[in-house]
């Protein structure tokens, strides 16, 4: 299965583009597609996206499609054409 | 508060035509007192465009002289007044555009020591702070006063709008329970980013003073200008949340 990963800001200029298509084994979790992304985009991405221990950074927002997802929610299943978008907290005027 | 007079109608009439709105809002508005925190590339926007709208009282709270690279997006600030106080200039420009509205300038940033004193003299507040530490004592003292916030942000081409409704929608720390480590001071800016949000944060604080529309109430407006992507995305309220959360753990804090 495949989904939609955006990002937005500050997480878009540090990923190198605004959004890709990334190839999924099974169902998991939008924390799960964090991880997945740091690993694949190297460390000035994994730096901003998640913590020292691995866990997403609880400042990033993550949507599902136009929903905001927890990023502790493990009921809310990423499924095949979803899209996925990590939020850049910003803050300039 | 004193009714609306015949200049009054005369100078807002057009606006007095919007359904829904009418003198009633009119009076709303003459009624009302806004905090705009930085009258920078934002708030220097919304900061003319609620004056623009006739809003009884304004409250600008802005630290600073006027730098050269102010001058791209602060459009209260002028090359003549390069040096000088940037809230004096944004009072001096808003006087030129309406005299009848009355200015409290205040000549420092929101820090959680002003903050409680600054919401205290409002009806709403519209956030443009660059710095999450100012935006959080806002949203601490909109939360406990019972105040309406319209949060406002830019970053490049993009921004981000929501409507902080006490009691109703989540609030800043519901989404940020932290001071966002991805966060930098510095940030690209043109002035036409800033001020297109500008104009909806005040078309926001006109629509919930004015009782007229639907404010972004737990919703999160994003855009990103490039490609003119606009997106409407449902917040959610964390209950344990320090600032509005109802758990007995967010409680006992
Ligand atoms: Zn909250």
């Amino acid at each position: 299965m495949q989904v939609t990963v955006e990002y937005t800001a500050q997480i878009k200029s540090i990923a190198g583009l605004a959004r890709e298509v990334i190839k999924l084994d099974g169902p998991c979790t939008v924390a799960d597609i964090a991880r997945q992304v740091a690993s694949a985009r190297g460390e000035d991405l994994a730096g901003i996206l998640l913590d020292e221990n691995g866990q997403p950074r609880p400042s990033i927002l993550v949507f599902r499609g136009e929903d905001q997802v927890r990023w502790d929610d493990t009921s809310t299943v990423v499924s095949d054409g979803d899209t996925i978008t990590l939020l850049s907290p910003v803050s300039g005027g | 508060m004193a009714p609306l007079t015949d200049h009054e109608k005369a100078v807002y009439e057009w606006q007095i035509w919007v359904p829904g709105f009418g003198e009633a809002g009119q009076q709303a508005l003459k009624d009302a007192s806004v905090l705009v925190s930085r009258v920078g590339g934002l708030g220097s926007v919304v900061a003319y465009e609620l004056a623009a709208a006739g809003i009884g009282r304004l409250v600008l709270a802005h630290a600073g002289d006027i730098k050269p690279s102010d001058l791209n997006r602060q459009l209260l600030m002028t090359h003549d007044g390069l040096g000088s106080s940037r809230v004096e200039s944004a009072q001096r420009r808003l006087k030129e555009l309406n005299p009848r509205l009355e200015i409290v300038a205040v000549p420092e940033n929101v820090t959680e020591e002003n903050a409680a004193k600054l919401v205290g003299e409002v009806d709403l507040v519209v956030d443009c702070a660059p710095l999450f530490p100012e935006r959080f004592a806002m949203n601490r003292q909109c939360i406990q006063q019972g105040k309406p916030l319209v949060d406002c942000a830019m970053y490049d081409c993009e921004f981000q709008i929501t409507t902080i409704l006490p009691g109703q929608t989540p609030c800043l720390e519901c989404l940020f329970p932290e001071d966002p480590p991805a966060w930098r001071r510095e940030f690209p800016v043109f002035g036409a980013v800033s001020g297109t949000v500008a104009c909806l944060g005040a078309m926001e604080a006109i629509k919930v003073l004015g009782d007229v529309g639907e404010p972004l109430a737990g919703t999160l407006l994003t855009c990103d200008l490039r490609d003119m992507t606009f997106q409407r995305r449902r917040l959610l309220k964390r209950e344990d949340c320090p600032v509005c959360g109802t758990s007995t753990e967010a409680l006992s804090k």
